[in-house]
């Protein structure tokens, strides 16, 4: 007897063990159906050990697990067959057991339901908290990195990243495109993104193999060579018409993001965009502050080809309110600054940006070649004396105009005061810098300025200073200007319309 | 004839051993596929770049509570989830800190986001599917050398700026 015992807990263990050894070795199906074939096995032992007592009790095991692996349709059809074995078995409560059976695999069904409902009830609280955590802590480190900014370029940046990286919203591309000043176009700003699923792999790759977090991304985004260039070569050629009825359009207007899952055929401007940028899927969001229509965010996934879903959807409205705020700002900011530093008249840079530029060459200190061209207008009084100050601010634009049309990048010009400008040009020496006065003089003698011809000598003429210096210290900045001051106070006594270099110790160091 | 006692004896080692051992099989399962797999492939698991960036933290970084800011490495455990005890199936890990018996969950990482670029390229080359994603990636997440970087780079952000919390 007890060695039937240890026999039948033996073939309990091994069978067990055999069914959990094989059973993950193919699909779920295979899985249900090894684990049920093997308490049927242990249960048929069972019986022939034991004559078949209490048999039709252990064929509950065999209904349980067929419950456990198939529901309601598994534990009828195993208690069907178990009724069968019982018949075969010639018990005469076989009525009274299949209906005990049929009763039990209905508690056990809606246990197994239940147990079921409350653990993919737990999964899915746990997946609404690990989001809106997720969402919370990139909220707060994304508002603290546009916080920090009023570049427009590096804002665009955070957006873009936070809404492509992993450690952000996830998509696989996000381009942004900004309303012009009418606020009647649509241009096409900054991207980021692959233009292919081999692209998007490799980038993918690289920021794995780094272990690069989403600050590391920001940090990146303009300072290392990038996939993105593709995608930010085509994006900048982009520029749509809000008065033309498009998805663009329709979505600024609503306020209401746009989710674009099949090819509108009657809307040209899309059919562009899933020509030009490969779209098979595509969302859609405004940039919206305070009723200003700042722009567009739009966002695909053309690497994983993954659906955008409502809620992916709804996690990114937040963050495309808060763009649009800093982008609106920034915009506010720039205004400001531009009417800070401007000439309101000329719209060249004014006096106080002049004073700026000088702090910062000279608290860089290197010993740059600084060379200034001081300009002013001669005998600007008698022609404002005779033709009015109307006329005279007429002048002051057009010379503007001639002096920053003669300028090439990086010189700079700025209104000094009244009729006086100057011209900035740092790394130039003096011979240069004459070069760049002269042109000056001579571009603003060959221009025809209105009533020019009741100047004293029959039309308008300037005279110019230049001054050079290797700039190491404030001190010698003012030295600079006064230099630069003195040789067109020269320029002026020695005849006008001319240019004088300064001498001495500011000549070509 | 054997006693009903037996029986039932019988049946719970027979449940019992199914549902303790499962997830030890589960586990030696997806070693076997992945090592399959890989060789198949020309990989090697501990080449397989990952990177961190789907690891939530429910925990607001840098924190003010004490215990975060104090932890120690060591009092930071891993632990795995599964689905249930008869069809097992990783959902995830748990990082959390045990200090005096007390647990503190710190972070979780779901396996369905725990995505590696090298099998994404495989995936999109149809060289493998997305059920034998699952099963390596699961491996690669449960597999020491993973665990012990993601104790690592959890520890990291505990301490990172702390003073500001």
């Amino acid at each position: 007897m007890v060695i039937d015992y240890i026999l039948f807990l033996t073939i309990a263990c091994s069978l067990a063990i055999i069914a959990n050894f094989l059973r993950f070795k193919g699909r779920d199906t295979v899985n249900k159906w090894v684990l049920i074939l093997s308490s049927l096995v242990f249960i048929e032992i069972y019986g022939f050990l034991s004559d078949f007592t209490y048999f039709s009790l252990s064929l509950l095991l065999v209904i349980s697990i067929s419950v456990i692996s198939f529901g309601l349709i598994g534990g009828i059809t195993s208690s069907l067959l178990a009724f069968l074995q019982i018949v075969v078995l010639q018990d005469e409560n076989a009525i009274l057991i299949v209906s005990g059976y049929i009763v039990f695999v209905v508690g056990l069904f809606f246990a197994t339901r239940y147990m079921r409902a409350v653990t993919s009830e737990s999964h899915d609280r746990l997946s609404i908290l690990l989001n809106n955590s997720k969402q919370l802590n990139l909220f707060r480190e994304v508002s603290l990195t546009m916080q920090q900014t009023l570049n427009l370029e590096k804002l665009l940046q955070t957006i873009l990243t936070t809404v492509t990286a992993g450690y952000g919203l996830g998509f696989n591309r996000a381009i942004i495109m900004l309303t012009d000043k009418s606020g009647t176009r649509l241009k096409g700003k900054m991207g980021t993104g692959p233009m292919t699923v081999a692209e998007g792999l490799k980038t993918w790759e690289e920021i794995s193999r780094k272990k690069y977090d989403l600050n590391d991304l920001i940090q990146m985004k303009g300072k290392v060579e990038t996939t993105d260039q593709k995608l930010n070569d085509r994006v900048k050629t982009f520029e749509i018409s809000l008065e033309q009825e498009s998805f663009l359009s329709r979505t600024l207007e609503s306020g209401i993001p746009c989710h674009l899952d099949g090819l509108d055929q009657t809307d040209e401007i899309l059919k562009g965009f899933v020509a030009e940028f490969n779209i098979a899927e595509l969302a859609v969001f405004p940039l919206v502050s305070q009723g200003n229509k700042v722009g567009v965010l739009l966002v695909d996934n053309p690497v994983n080809k993954k659906s955008i879903t409502a809620a992916e959807i709804d996690s990114v409205i937040p963050l495309a309110n808060q763009a649009a705020i800093a982008i609106y700002q920034t915009h506010l900011y720039n205004q400001i600054e531009n009417m800070a530093l401007r000439d309101g008249l000329t719209n060249l840079l004014n006096q106080r940006a002049f004073q700026n530029q000088l702090e910062e060459f000279s608290l860089v200190g290197d010993g740059t070649i600084l060379s200034l061209i001081m300009i002013d207008i001669d005998s600007f009084k008698h022609f404002n004396d005779t033709n009015g100050h109307l006329i005279g601010n007429q002048v002051l634009v057009k010379l503007s105009e001639v002096i920053q049309n003669t300028l090439a990048d990086g010189q700079l010009a700025f209104r000094f005061g009244g009729e006086e400008f100057s011209v900035l040009l740092s790394g130039a020496d003096t011979k240069r810098a004459v070069e760049v006065a002269e042109s000056i003089r001579e571009n603003v003698a060959n221009t025809s300025f209105p009533y020019e011809e009741k100047q004293p000598f029959g039309n308008l003429t300037i005279s110019v200073g230049v001054a050079t210096k290797k700039v190491t210290d404030s001190m010698q900045i003012q030295e600079l200007i006064d230099s630069a001051d003195k040789a067109l106070y020269e320029a002026k006594r020695t005849g006008k319309n001319r240019v004088v270099a300064g001498k001495g110790v500011l000549h070509d160091e | 004839m054997m006693s009903s006692v037996i029986i039932f004896i019988g049946m719970v080692v027979f449940i019992g051993i199914l549902i303790f051992t499962s997830r030890v099989f589960y586990l030696m399962e997806l070693k076997r596929f992945t090592r399959k797999m890989t060789r198949q492939l020309g990989l090697d698991i501990l080449d397989l770049s990952y990177s961190f960036d789907q690891m939530v933290y429910v925990v607001s970084l840098p924190s003010s509570i004490e215990n975060i800011k104090n932890a120690n490495k060591n009092d930071l455990l891993i632990d795995r989830e599964y689905t249930s005890y008869f069809f097992p199936e990783l959902i995830g890990i748990k990082i959390y800190l045990e200090i005096d018996h007390s647990k503190q969950t710190i972070a979780y990482l779901p396996i369905k986001s725990f995505r590696l670029p090298k099998l994404d390229e495989l995936l999109e080359q149809g060289k493998i599917n997305e059920a034998d994603y699952l099963k390596i990636s699961t491996f690669k997440l449960i597999h020491e050398t993973t665990l012990n970087d993601i104790s690592e780079e959890v520890y990291k952000q505990l301490m990172y700026n702390k003073n500001i919390g």
